[in-house]
Order: C-alpha cells, then structure tokens, then sequence
C-alpha cells in the first residue's frame, strides 16, 4: 500500500493541513522544532490504526472544548484506493473502485488493507523514532548486542526474545546450577542445617533412660549433699548463736531467781484495790450527802406538817374576801366621804334645824308617814344594794376572765388545754417510761439468764457423755463384775474355790450396780437438762411478752427523744411543770366561783329592789299618794301634809339623805368588819390590824405563807423520795465495793490495806525482775528460734569457753562455703542433665521453620519448572524465527549497512550458539557489537528495521516506514550515505516518510533525489534552488582497521552463508575470541559504569572529547580508535 | 436411668507435624503456628475432663516418637497424667508412625494408658462405676492394610465394642457387624458411616495442616447408652483453621476493590471460624490481564497482611484462570506460537517430552520428569508456564 494522501482537520497543533499527491518512494518533511513533526507522524498512526487513549491524552491540552481528533488518509494498493476518515474513535472507510465508484468497506476489510496488524506492530515494525536512537544509545554494550540480535528475528522474535531472557534469569534466579547462591540451594542448605537440628532429638530420646538414671543418681548426691549442707548450716548456726548469744546468756545468770509467790499481790490488783478504795470513799462521802439532804428534808417536811391545815371553805372565804379588797376599801372611803358631808351640812345649818332635824314632823297621820318613809328608806336601800352587788359581779366577772388568760397563757404550746388532763398525761408518760426502762433491764437480766441456762444446758450435755474417770470406774465394775460371772460360770472351783458361786453372785451385783448408776446419772442429767430447757423456753416466752410489751409501749411513746433515762427526766420535768400550774388553777376555779356567788348577789340585790319598789309603791298607795312618786317627791309632800310644829325649824334633805346613806354604809362596813376579823381568826391571825385594808392585807400574807408552805411540801417530798433511793443505791453499791475489797483482801491473804500494799510493793519489785528475766529469755528464744532449742545454746555456752566457740565458728563456716561450691556443681550438672533429658531444644519452632523453608523450597521448585516450561516453549518459538525471519533479515541488513556505511561493513551475521551479531569488516576482520560506535550501531539498528520492513513486505505486509529524525546522530557523509540508502529502499518499492528538523539532513535526501517538503509552509516542496544547494562537506576517507586475528578454521567454516549454518550444529564461540582487545583493557560487557569511570579518568585534554555525547559514545568512540 | 457412657475419639494427631503450606510467618504467628496442633491435642483433653468421660481412645499416629523431641513425648505423659488425676483411661491402638517399636526402649505411660499391643487385635474390657462393661478391641500398629472387620475375631459379641483401629476402611462396603462403634485412625478428614447397628467414625486429624484440609477438625464425643445406642458429636478442638476463599474479580476490577473484597471476608471468615485463619485466597476471573499480574498480586499479599490485629493470617493470593492454555491469540503472533508450543507438551509422555527440555538441562528435565505422570501437576505447571509466558509477551514495547 502506498499512501496518497493524508488530511489532518483537527489533530493537535494542526488545522486543516492536507499533504497531497505523496510520492509513492520516499517523502521528506523538514520542519523546524515546533512545526509539528512529531505530531504528524502519531497523526499518521492514529489514522491509520486508531487514536489510543495515552497518544490523545497527549495532544489534550491544544484542543478545545468539544473537539475531537478528526482527519483522513489515501492510500491505493495493487487493486483499489481507499481512503479512511476517522472522527474520534469512530472510523469509515471508503472504497474506490477502479471505475471510479464509492463504496463503504467495513472494518474487516480495511483492516486486512492495512495488512492485519495492530498498531503495536506497526510501532514496532514500520515507525522509527528519534526515541529508540537516544535508547539505543544508552544501553550498555551487551544490552545494545542484545537488542540488534533480538531486532534481527524481527518485532516478534523480539519480543519473544525479551521474554526468553527474563524467564531465564527468573531461572537462574530459582537455581543456577550447583554452587550458584540462588534460592533454591540456600532453602536447601537451610533445609538440611534445620534437619540437622532436629536429628538432635532423635539422640535425646534414644539416651533418655540412661539419662534418667543419672539424673537420678545426681538427685540423690544432690539430695545427701543438701542433708550434708543443712546439717553443717545448722550446726554453724547454732555455733554462731551462742557466739551471739553470749552476752544476753550472761545477763541472765546473773538476774537472781525469786521463789514463787503464790499469795503475790499483782499489780492489776493493786491498782484495782485502789480503785475499789477510791470509788467507796467517792461513794460513802455521795451517801453523807445524800442523807444529809435527806435529813434535811426530812426536818423541812415535819415543819409543814406542824402547821395547821385550812379547811377548802377557808381557803375560799379568804380568797373571796381579797377578791373584794378593792370594793370594801372603795366602801370605807364612800363612809368617810359621807361621814365629812354630813358633818359639813350639820355644822353649817342653825341649831333649831339641826334639833329639828333630829325630830321630824309628820303632816300625815304618822303611821302612814312612817310607813311611806319605811318603805322609801327601804327603797333607797336596795337601790345601793343592787349598785354596789352589780359592781361587785362584774368585778369577779373581771379576776375570773384575767386569772383564766393568764392559765391559758400558761398553758399555751403544750398540747392539753386542762392542767390535770395535762397532769393525768405527763403521768403516764413518766409510768411508761420508767415501764420501758424497768423492760429493758428485764430484758437484759433475762438474756443473762439464758446464756447461763444455754451454757448450764451445754454442760448438762456434755455430763450426758459419762468422764473418762466415771466410765473407767463404771467399766472396771462392769468388766470385772463380768469376769466373775464368767469365772463363777466356767471356773467354779479352780480360782475361786468355793466362793465362786458367791463371787458371781456379786459379779452380778457389780454388773447390775454399774448399769443402774449409769442409768441413774444419765438419768439425772436428762433431768436436770429437760428442767434446763424447760427453764430457757419460759424465759424465752417472758422475753417475748416483755419484747412485746416493749414493742407497745415504744409505739406509744414518742419515736424521739434519747435514750430512756433522758426520757424519764424529761417526762418527770413535764410532769412539775403541770404540777406548778395547779395553784393557778385554784386561783381560776375561786374566781369562778367569786364570780358565780357575786352574780347570784346581784340577782338577789335586783329582787330586793323589786320588792322595795313594791314595797314604796304599796305605802304611796295607802297613803294616798300617787304611785309614781319618787321618794324625794313623796318625802316634800309628806312634809306639806304633815302637822308642822311651830317652833320646828325644817331640816335640810340633802343632810337627811346624807345621814340614811350613811347609817347604810355604816351597816354594811360593819358587816364587812366582822367577817374579816372571822376569817382572820380562821387563818389564826391572832392580832388583827386596826383598819380594814390592813386586816386584808394580813389575810394575804396568811394566805401566801399558806400556799408557799403547800408548793414547798410538795416539792421536798418528792426531794424526799429521790434522796432515798439515792441513799439505797448508794448504800448497795458501798456494799458491793466493800465486798469486793474484801475478796482482793482475802486473795492476797491479808486482812489490811496496808498488809495488801506491802505485799503489793514486793510482788510489784519481783515482777519487774522476772520481766526482765523475761525478756532476756524472749530474746534468747528469738536469737535461737529457727537454729536450735534454747537448752542447746545453753548447753554450748555452758560447756565451751568463748574462743572454743568463736574457733569453732570460723571451721564451719569454711566447711560450709565448701560444701555449697560442691552442691553448686552438682546443681549446674543437674540442670545441665535435667534440660537434656526433658528436651531442652525446642523442636517445635525448628520443625515449623523446616516446614516453612520445605513449603518454600516447594514453591521455588515449581516456579523453577513452570520457568522452565515456558523457557523451552520460548526458547522454541525464538529458534523458529531465527530459523524463518533472521536469516532474510540479516542478509538485507548486510546490504542496508554496506550502503550506509560506503561498504566498510561488509556484513552482518551470528554465531552460532551464541545469540549475539558480529559484524565483518570489508577487509574480513570480525567485530562485535560491543566494539562498534554509536553511529555505527544506530546504522545497524536502522538497517535492521529496514530489514524487517522487507521480510513484512515478504510476508504482504506493506505498510510506510515512518523515519522521525533518525538520522541526527550521523555525521554528514554517513547522513548522506543513509539518505541514499534510504532513497534506494524507497526505489525498491517501498514507501518511506522521512521526517526531520535538520536542515543538512533534509539537503542530504534531496542531494539523493528526494522530494522534500516543508511543514513550516503547509508541507509546500522545497524550491529546486535550496534543494540543490550542496553544502555537504565531502565524504571522509575512510579509516583503515588493524587486521582482525584470525579466526580458527571451524570460526571459518562457522562463518559461511546464514541459511545454511542454521541447519547445522553450531561450534561454540566464546567471548573471548571476539573481544581480545576490549578484555585487554579490561572492560567488559557492562561498560557504562566503566567507561564513566575511565572517563572521569582521563587527562584534561581528553575530556572535551570524552564528553562528546554520553558515556556510550565515549566507549564506543574508544573502541572504534583502538580496533582501528 | 443411669447416665450414657461417655467417651472422647481422637486419632492422627500428629503432634510431631507442623503446620504445613506456609512460606512466611509474621513473628507475632510463630509461637501459635508452632505449638498449634499441642493446643489442639490440649483442647481435646481438656474436653474429655470438663464432659467426665470414661476413656479417651486414641486411634494411632498420636506422635511419632522417632520425630518428636523428648519434651513433646513427656508432655504428651504430663496431659495423660491430669487425664489420670480426672480418672480417665487411654486407650490407644498404634498407627504408622506410633507403634509400639517405635518408641525407645524403657519408655513409661502413666498407670491411665492402655496400649494395644501386637501386630493381632486384642481385646480390653472397660468397666464403669455402674457396672457396665464395654468391650475395646485395638492393635499395637497400623495394619499397612485395608481393615478386614472379619480378622477382628475373638471380641465377645453378646457385649458392645468399640474396635479401635488405623488404616482404610471402605466404608461404603461396610456391613452391620453387631452394635460396635468403629473409632477409625488414618484419614485426615472426617468420615461417618452408619452400616445397621454399627457405627464407623474417621474423626480426622485434631489439627489441620495444609489448605487441603480446610474445615474444622477436633475429635468425636461418644456416647453409649448402656444398650444398643452409639451416639457422636463433632467438637473443633483446632487451635488455628484453613481457609480458602474464592473470589472471581472482572477484568477490569481495580486492585483497590478486590482488596476490599478481601478484607470484608477476611472479616466474615474471622467471626465464623472464632479462631485464627490461615487463608489461601483462589483469584478467578479471565485467563491473562496485565492489570493482575504477579505484582498486582503481591502487592495484595502485602496489604492484606499489614493489617494490624488481624485474626487472619493471608498465606497466599493464587490466580487460577479459567485456563491460560485455552487462551486465544492471533495467529502468527508470538503468543500464539507461544500457547501451542506448550499445548504440544500437554499430551506428551515424559520419554516424548524429552527432546523439549534436553536444551534445559538435566536437572530441569529430571525435575519435571519426576512428576509429569501426574496429571493435575502437569496441567498447573502448563498453565503457570502459559501465564508466565503471556505475561511478558504483552508487556509494553520498547517504543
């Protein structure tokens, strides 16, 4: 196929660019950097066989948004012409036919047009690149050889050959042959070292038994040496003991031993003697004063009961009239005050009125006069009677109300309005807490009293079970009781005589007796424990009616409060308090009954009233008077209807009413007198006061002293009552202190305190002797614990002087040290034995880490046989493109390079067995690649690549080589001489597009024919003027060589045409027989490392030369001068 | 109703034999990889203490004597002595690698053990604390045969018996022999067969020592009823378990996807099992991908096992294709030629294979010779070869 015409609508840089009527030989595009060369050339691909995703990538950044790669290409073959446009990824191809129509191809058929390869192929095969000139250079000189030996079979062969060497050093990698450090002999070095450790155990087991009886018979001198050595340390110890010990032994010989004294008197008892002694004295003094109170109270209490009692009545009568001191005061100053009016009036009227007044004239018959006068004096009477009895009630009604606020007052905040309900309470709580207390101490006796009954109950018990002693006796009776039966039984006369009968007769007594007085005493104690328990179950009711009872009574007393006795306290001050509160409450009762009795008077005094008014109206009426009258009225008209006397003067009213008023007063004070001075007899006051208030104020005083002398009798008796109690514990407890004195007296066997403090003194003295005996022999004991019995030590320290024991001493020690070094040894061999006999190795981690190195070196072996079947196949299919593809592509690169070279290199071939290309010199000298240039190598390469176009072009495949500035590296005249080359390969019959930047290069392939195009200007030919410009400089002569060593006549005969070689079995050609002179300057065939170094080497003037290009260069530059 | 008569079935534990199939261990692996089937073998008589059962019958190949070390014999004493202390008897038929003159010379079992002794049965008679009498019939070794159940005369047929053995049986060819329970040895997997009123129990190794034996392995509990009755239980007693798990990854799935996949049954696995795992992961999916390669797969070796706290221990990632030899090439490509130069090798015999490999060498030819007879071997090799040729034939070009 020949391309005619390429159109690039959008690809990267380009735009629109049509590249028309291409040659069907060669076609050189020259364009200067940025032109877009390289873009042409993958356009040229992507057209061809598709934009590959990594190429566009490449070209993303020059597109905009929305574009896609779109373009065309023409291309014509032995039969048609077809031209294919692409779009992105899709693609359409169109067919023209010979007669000028169009037709669509599908893809099969282009695709077979394009000679069925990929575009990896074709990358491989048909586009050459600066890229892989640059690679090419920078490998190594083996690697180069390789490289043109693989591209020798072809792309394929190639690749194959690439995959053959990298299974090969996977390979050899795995294993490389004996002695090789690859994997698989390190796994089995480490495999056998492993199993070699492991073989270990087998030798364990197999000497086990003899390793147990040594092991055992090391116990057992282990065993005699640690008797041997507890011994020696024992005995060392006790030596060094009493070396230790000496001292304290001493002291305490030298401490004096005291007889025992039975009757000591300890020091416990001592004090406890005088704590009894100091709490009687606290007590009998607490009892003295206690019955000096008492007595106290006593006289006090006998006082009172001397003074008179007062009768209630008294008492009332008392009160009543103290009530009405005010009233009788205000009355005797009414009297007084009536008393100086009238004797004012009188003393101012004239003598015959004042005779007159004292005789009066009567105007009516004188018996209705005086009855109207009785009767209105009466009147006026019950008019002050009814006055005075109102204002004495409501002035009871006043001392009542007062006396009962200021109870209320009193009473306020406790919870009874009534002082006795309030009494009658406080009571009861003071009984239920003393109740209370009285169960609690009952309670408590009683659990006293069943842990006596338990443990009295245990003992009845234990005496169930008969003594030792009783049972022994009982025994001995019944058994020898028993054994006189027997022998009166068996042995009648033998033992016994005659008597034996009788003796079994008492045999039976015995027996009997022993049964019937163990029955009897077991009897007793079943008894006596069965009243036992009978007792604990009785207390155990009683214990719970007192719990009971308890219970109720802790629910009726209140939750708070204390302890018990605080509580009785405190009930007992309630109690007084209400009891205080009584006087108060007789003062309220008697003013309540004041009250009442002054109310009762006033009704009394208002019937009086009624009937005095009756009484007046009754005598106006007799008289003949109006009823209405009021008594002064009747008393002038009476005085006009009267028979005057003539020498009568009249007589003032207001002195008549001064004088009735006051005789009314008078009566009524004298009243009064008189039951003041009775009541003042009463309460024995034997000198009444002259006047009214000071006889009131002395019925006070009686009445107070009376009352104080009640509150003070009732307060000392219940001080009284205290007191005794007080004494009674007192005395008891006097008593009990007393005897316990006594008993400590009679213990110490004394029967004074001061015997007892004597003989406490002395026991007091020998007890700190035989406490310090004490602790000196704790501390010998301490010092001896663990080492020896104190009597050893003793015995030591009394029979060896100090040196003995301190030489002594020392002689152990070294024995002992001796002996442990000796046990040491047998211990560490001991260990030593024990580990091997137990399998001290651990064999469990080894035989993992065999079976992992196994597993390892099972895997190495399969990837080793896996790389080795893919190596044969491998090694298969490269021999047969060797066989097919080599050969023709070998002898058209031998043409390739002649011409490129100008027939210095005549050709190139391989040896045999030896993947490696050699290269013969037109004068017949052989060179590998190693000691060619890199020119010369890159000259290789290209007629290598040319070489496999051809064997394509063999096969049908014709595509364009697509050439991109692979000629940059030559120098002119080899540029010139590949251009030529190329134009010729083009003649050929192949298509060929040459691009390039180099503007010699492009003259070149126009200097040898070629149409040139310039991309700077749309792909326009280049003028006939610029083309034809030689500005080449002229060929260089060549360099004549050395002469190559000669080959051995098998080399020779090695050394024949291709085809034929392959057949046959090759001789092995070594290294060495290429490479004298290279191996002479000792490089080899990893030279860039060598040559860098050798660079930085050499001399100054050198090196602008050595670092012409890379390292490479250097050496192949080396190389070509020195073979030359 | 008196209690069944308990026992505990154990055989092939192997107590000299490491785990198996590993090519590396993580440090903190080791010290359980290596007393992993001791634990097991630990697990299994603890169990016969905690369900108080009668005896313990060990059906050969406890430990190889000659392969052990004598810290692995005289713990195996020491478990046997607390066995004692619980009252419980041994007894223990021998196998291949346990018989009785295979053990040194003057070597003691605790009073508890009961070794059949000779190359004959012989016969034991157990008596429980009801009185209750159970026949138990054992050799000293394997009898290197297929176990016949008529050579085993002179057991008493009127009692129940408990014939302990090691070696093949073809249970599919076993008859009613009376009411016997058959405690088998010899199997690294368990087996049941229940032929009338006999009972055949392979219970498999306590311990599982390749991906082979991947599942869950321990001993059998055997009840007796006192009549007619055989009943069994399965109990794991394995200190560390096989696994392998099988994923089919796409061709285009990412390496950081089956990762994930990986690691979300790594997780699953782990609670299922309540145990370390040991896991072989089985890749399938096309035959040739560039994005699955050896490296791919390495790398997801590594991740997988750099996760820290892991119950799961990944030994391996394999790829198994579909079959890299069927895969299909252009012709006259490379590969192509590649594919049918070893599906050539595929049919051949091994005299026939021997042109191919002579440019290998002997050592190459001698090792692949050994094994060509085995077909499944002959076949994975191929196809690790096909993949392994593929693999670098489609690497990228040069250019």
């Amino acid at each position: 196929m020949k391309l005619t015409a390429l159109r690039i609508d959008r690809f990267g840089l380009w735009r629109d660019l049509a590249l028309n009527d291409l040659a069907p030989g060669i076609n050189v595009f020259f364009g200067r950097n940025e032109t877009g060369k390289t873009t042409l050339l993958d356009f040229a691909r992507g057209i061809l066989f598709g934009f590959s995703p990594h190429r566009a990538k490449r070209y993303e950044g020059a597109a905009q948004a929305g574009e896609v790669w779109c373009g065309s290409v023409r291309w014509v073959d032995e039969t048609s012409a077809w031209r294919l446009e692409r779009a992105g990824h899709e693609a359409r191809a169109v067919l023209e036919r010979g007669d000028g129509v169009l037709q669509p191809a599908p893809r099969e058929q282009w695709e077979s047009a394009l000679g069925s390869i990929d575009a990896e192929t074709f990358e491989r095969v048909f586009a050459v690149g600066l890229r892989e000139m640059q690679e090419l250079g920078t490998l190594g000189d083996s690697q180069a050889g390789a490289l043109l030996y693989e591209l020798s079979c072809g792309a394929a062969g190639r690749a194959v050959a690439r995959a053959l060497a990298d299974v090969r050093q996977t390979r050899a990698s795995l294993w490389d042959g004996p002695g090789a450090a690859s994997q698989i002999p390190q796994l089995r070095a480490q495999r056998r070292r492993l199993r070699a450790a492991l073989a270990q155990s087998r030798g364990e087991i197999a000497q086990f038994d003899k390793r147990d009886r040594s092991l055992a018979a090391l116990d057992e001198r282990i065993a005699h040496g640690e008797r041997d050595l507890l011994a020696l340390r024992t005995e060392a110890r006790q030596w060094e003991a009493a070396h230790g010990l000496r001292a304290t032994w001493a002291a305490l010989q030298s401490l004096p031993h005291d007889a025992d004294d039975p009757a000591g008197v300890s020091a416990s008892a001592l004090v406890r003697f005088d704590e009894l002694s100091r709490r009687g004295s606290r007590c009998r003094k607490a009892l003295r004063a206690a019955t000096e109170q008492w007595r106290k109270h006593r006289a006090a209490r006998t006082a009172l009961a001397a003074a008179p009692m007062r009768s209630p009545d008294a008492v009332q009568r008392a009160g009543v009239l103290l009530e009405q001191r005010e009233t009788l005061l205000w009355a005797e100053r009414q009297r007084t005050l009536l008393r100086e009016e009238a004797q004012t009036l009188r003393a101012s009227a004239p003598a015959p009125v004042q005779a007159a007044a004292a005789a009066p004239h009567p105007v009516l018959p004188p018996e209705k006069v005086r009855r109207v006068r009785i009767a209105g004096r009466q009147l006026a009477e019950a008019r002050l009677a009814d006055e005075a009895a109102r204002r004495e009630a409501a002035s009871a009604r006043r001392q009542h109300a007062s006396a009962a606020e200021e109870l209320q007052r009193q009473l306020q905040g406790r919870n009874s309005a009534d002082v006795v309900r309030a009494i009658e309470h406080a009571g009861q709580n003071v009984n239920h807490a003393k109740r209370r207390l009285q169960l609690d101490e009952r309670l408590t006796r009683m659990e006293r009293q069943r842990g006596e009954l338990e443990e009295q109950t245990r003992e009845l018990l234990d005496r169930q079970v008969l003594g030792y002693w009783t049972l022994g006796w009982l025994g001995g009776l019944f058994i020898f009781g028993v054994a006189l039966i027997l022998s009166g039984m068996f042995l009648p006369r033998s033992v016994t005589g005659a008597a034996g009968w009788w003796l079994a007769g008492l045999g039976v007594g015995g027996v009997g007796v022993a049964v019937a007085a163990r029955h009897l005493m077991e009897q007793s104690a079943e008894n006596q424990l069965e009243a036992c328990r009978a007792q604990i179950n009785l207390l155990n009711r009683q214990t719970e009616q007192s719990r009971k009872e308890r219970d109720a009574l802790d629910a009726q007393l209140p939750s708070d409060g204390g302890p018990l006795t605080r509580r009785v306290d405190q009930a007992e001050e309630e109690l007084e308090r209400y009891e205080n509160l009584l006087p108060m409450e007789g003062r309220v009762r008697a003013a309540e009954q004041l009250a009442v009795a002054a109310e009762e008077k006033a009704e009394q005094a208002r019937r009086d009233l009624e009937s005095a008014s009756a009484a007046w109206r009754e005598a106006l009426r007799l008289a003949g008077l109006a009823q209405d009258l009021a008594p002064a009225d009747a008393r002038a008209l009476l005085r006009t209807m009267e028979q005057p006397t003539a020498a009568a003067p009249a007589v003032p009213e207001r002195l008549v009413r001064l004088e009735a008023e006051l005789a009314l007063r008078e009566r009524e004070l004298d009243h009064w007198h008189s039951r003041v001075s009775q009541t003042l007899a009463e309460w024995g006051v034997d000198a009444p006061a002259p006047t009214l208030a000071a006889r009131l104020d002395q019925l006070a005083a009686a009445r107070r002293q009376w009352q104080q002398r009640r509150v003070d009798g009732r307060r000392w008796k219940r001080r009284a009552r205290r007191l005794r109690g007080r004494c009674r514990r007192h005395r008891a407890r006097l008593s009990r202190l007393a005897a316990q004195r006594r008993r400590l007296l009679l213990a110490a066997g004394v029967t004074t305190s001061a015997e007892f403090r004597e003989r406490a003194a002395r026991w007091s003295e020998a007890a700190k002797r035989a406490e310090s005996r004490q602790q000196l022999r704790r501390q010998f004991q301490t010092a001896c614990a663990g080492v020896a019995a104190p009597e050893v030590i003793e015995q030591r320290l009394a029979e060896h002087p100090p040196g003995e024991i301190e030489r002594r001493c020392l002689e152990l020690r070294e024995q002992l040290e001796r002996a442990q070094r000796e046990l040491g040894e047998l211990r560490a061999e001991r260990s030593r034995l024990g580990d091997a006999a137990h399998g001290a190795a651990d064999h469990e981690a080894t035989r993992l880490e065999l079976a992992v190195v196994a597993q390892r070196l099972r895997q190495a072996l399969d990837r080793w046989r896996t790389a080795a079947l893919a190596e044969s196949a491998l090694a298969a299919q490269l021999r047969r493109y060797e066989q097919e593809h080599q050969p023709f592509a070998l002898q058209q690169a031998s043409r390739y390079l002649e011409r490129m070279t100008g027939g210095r290199y005549a050709r190139v071939w391989t040896p045999l067995d030896r993947n490696e290309l050699c290269l013969d010199l037109a004068e017949g000298r052989t060179l590998p690649i190693a000691a060619l240039s890199r020119g010369t190598r890159e000259q290789l390469y290209l007629a290598l690549r040319m070489a496999i176009v051809d064997d394509y072009a063999r096969r049908g495949v014709e595509l364009p080589l697509v050439l991109d500035d692979v000629l940059v590296n030559f120098d002119d005249p080899r540029a010139r001489r590949a251009a030529e080359a190329l134009v010729d390969f083009a003649s050929a019959g192949r298509q060929v597009f040459v691009l390039t930047c180099h503007e010699h290069i492009a003259r070149a392939f126009a200097a040898a024919g070629a149409p040139v195009r310039d991309l700077g200007s749309g792909g326009a030919a280049w003028p006939e003027d610029v083309a034809a410009r030689d500005e080449l400089p002229p060929p260089l002569p060549e360099i004549a060589h050395p002469a190559p060593p000669a080959l051995e006549p098998q080399r020779e005969a090695a050394a024949r045409p291709l085809v034929t070689q392959r057949r046959i079995r090759r001789p092995v050609l070594h290294r060495r027989d290429v490479l004298p002179e290279a191996e002479s300057l000792g490089q080899s065939a990893d030279a860039p490392t060598t040559a860098v170094s050798f660079a930085r080497r050499a001399p100054r003037f050198w090196r602008p030369w050595a670092a012409v290009n890379s390292a490479e260069d250097f050496l192949g530059e080396f190389d070509e001068r020195v073979f030359s | 109703m008196s209690q069944p008569l308990r026992f505990l079935h154990a055989s092939d534990l192997r107590l000299e034999r490491p785990l198996g199939g590993l090519t590396e261990i993580p440090p903190h692996w080791r010290t359980l990889c290596s007393e992993a089937p001791r634990r097991a073998a630990a697990r299994a008589f603890e169990l016969a203490r905690q369900e108080r059962c009668e005896f313990v019958v060990l059906s050969g190949d406890v430990v190889d004597p000659e392969l052990a070390g004598l810290r692995l014999l005289r713990w195996l004493n020491e478990e046997f002595d607390r066995l004692a202390e619980a009252g419980v008897r041994v007894y223990w038929s021998g196998g291949r690698s346990d018989a009785a003159a295979r053990w040194p010379r003057g070597w003691k079992f605790p009073q508890n053990v009961v070794r059949f002794r000779g190359a004959k049965p012989s016969i034991e008679m157990h008596v429980d604390a009801s009185g209750r009498r159970l026949a138990l019939c054992g050799c000293g070794a394997s009898l290197g045969r297929e176990i016949a159940p008529g050579r085993w005369t002179g057991a008493p047929k009127h009692a129940a018996r408990v014939f302990v053995a090691h070696g093949r049986v073809p249970l599919a060819r076993m008859k009613d022999t009376g009411h016997d329970y058959w405690a088998l040895g010899g199997r690294s997997q368990p087996r049941r067969h229940a032929a009338g009123r006999a009972l055949w129990r392979y219970c498999g190794t306590i311990q599982a020592r390749s991906p082979r034996e991947a599942s869950p392995h321990g001993v059998s509990l055997v009840e007796w009823d006192g009549g007619e009755q055989f009943s069994l239980r399965a109990v794991a007693c394995d200190a560390v378990r096989y696994r392998v798990e099988h994923l089919t990854v796409a061709a285009d799935s990412e390496p950081a996807e089956i990762e994930q996949q990986m690691r979300q049954r790594i997780e699953l696995a782990a609670q299922d099992a309540g145990r370390p795992l040991i896991i072989w992961w089985r890749l399938q999916g096309p035959a040739s991908s560039p994005r699955h390669g050896n490296e791919t797969l390495h790398n997801l070796l590594s991740a997988l096992r750099l996760t820290p706290g892991a119950q799961a221990w990944s030994a391996a990632v394999d790829w198994t294709p579909a079959d890299a030899l069927a895969t299909e090439r252009p012709e006259d490509t490379a590969a192509a030629g590649f594919l049918r130069e070893l599906r050539e090798c595929l049919p051949l015999e091994r005299d026939e294979l021997g042109p191919r490999l002579a440019a290998l060498g002997a050592p190459a030819a001698e090792s692949i010779f050994r094994h060509w007879r085995q077909a499944s071997r002959r076949r994975q090799w191929l196809n690790d070869a096909a993949r392994l040729g593929l693999e670098l034939l489609d690497r990228e070009p040069i250019a």
